[in-house]
């Protein structure tokens, strides 16, 4: 299997210790939306994409904040296929990604 | 004034702590915010709603206010309004007030600007863009 190609991420040396924790909200947002899915429960979801889209780039993850985006607004239009699309995109982001503080 | 001062050499000529209320339900939000402020002279009091921001704001003196606009219990908008209606029944001067929203739509803006907001900033917070704003209006309301 092919290692798959890292995605260099710049982020502040301020925040250094709060990413760790920022990360495993993020995990924890994917959990909560998979839950959510089985429930349709659009309006966590929705709430969720919300508050990604308005915290990731501030932290320095501007994809954060674009798949945020795309889920608040695939919840809005109740659309399961877009928010497990864009799911797998945050696990394989979040997967890839090596921080480089500066 | 010169448009080229920087945050850091603003804050060198303030000599007293700030008093800054940051109204903000996201806690990541908070975090980064807190974070990116550390290194000033800033006291940050936290309001996770707009309810409990109203309170406090009617018990302390802010410097600045930091005022998300979605936000569970009571938002943004209605606590803002129900600041400047306070203010103005004590007859006190407008503090200033960053609104925080996700949308940099213009009848957003407009909307916070409209409801008694001084300025507004879009989220993402950018650390450059938040530094310059608090200290745009610090200084502007102790040069009154």
């Amino acid at each position: 299997m092919s290692e798959e190609e890292k995605i260099i991420v710049r982020i502040d040396a301020e925040l250094k210790e709060l990413i760790p924790q920022y990360l495993s909200n993020r995990d924890q947002d994917i959990k909560k939306i998979e839950d959510a899915l089985i429930r349709s429960d659009f309006g966590l979801i929705q709430s969720l994409g919300h508050s990604m889209k308005g915290s990731g780039g501030g932290y320095g993850f501007d994809m954060i904040t674009e798949i945020g985006a795309e889920i608040e607004q695939a919840a809005k239009s109740l659309d399961k296929n877009s928010i497990i699309t864009n799911i797998n995109r945050l696990k394989n982001y979040l997967r890839r990604i090596e921080i480089h503080y500066e | 004034v010169q448009v080229t001062e920087t945050a850091e050499s603003k804050t060198a000529q303030i000599n007293r702590p700030i008093n800054l209320l940051l109204v903000e339900d996201n806690a990541d939000n908070r975090l980064l915010i807190q974070s990116y402020l550390k290194k000033y002279p800033i006291k940050i009091d936290i309001a996770e709603n707009g309810e409990i921001a109203v309170a406090k704001f009617k018990e302390n003196k802010y410097d600045i206010v930091l005022m998300d606009m979605q936000m569970p219990v009571m938002d943004g908008y209605t606590a803002t309004s129900l600041i400047r209606q306070w203010e103005k029944e004590q007859n006190l001067p407008p503090t200033p007030l960053i609104a925080l929203t996700a949308y940099a739509l213009k009848e957003d803006i407009e909307k916070s600007i409209n409801i008694g907001c001084t300025n507004h900033l879009s989220k993402p917070i950018k650390k450059d863009k938040l530094i310059q704003f608090i200290f745009k209006y610090i200084k502007e309301e102790k040069n009154e």
